[in-house]
């Protein structure tokens, strides 16, 4: 028998708990199946795409601003599956988009390898747990120049550039024994004044 | 000098003036090419500020640039408004467009990361 623990950070909200959506749709990548460089074009249209089609959904005098997030929300949440996605497995990656009264919910659903998320856990913690995140993004600046100086590359700048954009970040995940699924959550407040 | 890749154009006319347009969401290997290309300008930029025996200014026009991803964020961060910050006596000017959100959300933080650079919306 293996044990699987599933456990959330930040405010998940889970899209199949019964939740009634007034519009969802689906993208799903079986990615393994597809050439990387491929891979990589395709989230530029997928984004593009989701941005263009729900923006319609809203009122028009936010159409262009929701298209503009949702697009960069969506690049950055699949990017982060490309690069973390573990290839030995499936390597399904499923990009939900629902649509819950005043909210946009962005679900981005891909397979990690067990020892990526203690990373994760606490970069998405420090992320929530900031209360300066101009700070944290010069901090983030900072590390990435002195990894640079060692010849490593880092920032985890995605995060962080979602939530300079107004939109709150949640993560769910299932710990399985060899592999984990992370499912990333941005929600995208259409109440907001500026949103 | 300049590069290009698909969707975008990095352009510097060798005395001051940079820009980048188009969409960018490069792979990160792609980013190398934009570090290295970073690196010549502000070799560049150090050597004529030496020559005016003083100050030089460089322009970062990215009022075309209608989309970037956090890579290349960091990469315009780290290798060079961050590599611009330890050369003394260099002075930056990033040319902004209101009309692009990311810019407007963005670029504002980078004064955080060099003194003598100014951000300027039109």
């Amino acid at each position: 028998m293996t044990e699987e623990k599933t456990f959330m950070i930040g405010d998940f909200i889970d899209s199949k708990g019964g939740e009634k959506f007034d519009l969802s749709s689906t993208l799903r990548l079986r990615a393994k199946s597809i050439n990387q460089k491929k891979l990589w074009a395709s989230k530029d249209r997928s984004a593009e795409f989701m941005g263009d089609i729900w923006s319609l959904f809203v009122d028009s005098e936010k159409e262009k601003q929701i298209q503009t997030v949702l697009h960069s929300v969506c690049v950055e949440l699949i990017e982060n599956s490309v690069k973390y996605g573990c290839q030995d497995h499936d390597y399904i990656i499923t990009t939900d988009l629902c649509l819950k009264r005043d909210e946009l919910l962005v679900y981005v659903v891909n397979k990690s390898d067990l020892s990526q998320i203690p990373d994760l856990q606490s970069s998405a913690q420090l992320i929530l747990d900031t209360d300066n995140i101009r700070k944290l993004f010069k901090q983030k600046m900072k590390a990435a120049k002195a990894a640079k100086k060692q010849g490593e590359s880092t920032s985890q700048l995605g995060f962080i550039r979602i939530i300079m954009q107004g939109v709150k970040l949640a993560w769910r995940i299932e710990m399985g024994s060899e592999i984990a699924v992370v499912t990333s959550l941005a929600r995208l407040s259409l109440t907001r004044k500026d949103a | 000098m300049n590069i290009e890749g698909k969707g975008y154009k990095v352009n510097f006319d060798g005395k001051g003036k940079l820009a980048m347009s188009g969409k960018l969401a490069a792979m990160p290997e792609e980013y190398e090419k934009i570090e290295d290309f970073f690196e010549k300008v502000l070799d560049i930029m150090t050597e004529s500020s030496k020559d005016k025996t003083g100050s030089a200014e460089l322009i970062f026009d990215l009022r075309d640039l209608t989309f970037l991803n956090s890579s290349g964020i960091k990469t315009i961060c780290v290798s060079l408004v961050m590599e611009a910050d330890d050369i003394e006596d260099l002075y930056m000017k990033i040319l902004c467009s209101n009309s692009l959100t990311w810019q407007v959300e963005t670029l504002p933080t980078f004064t955080d990361l060099m003194d003598n650079l100014e951000i300027i919306f039109e």
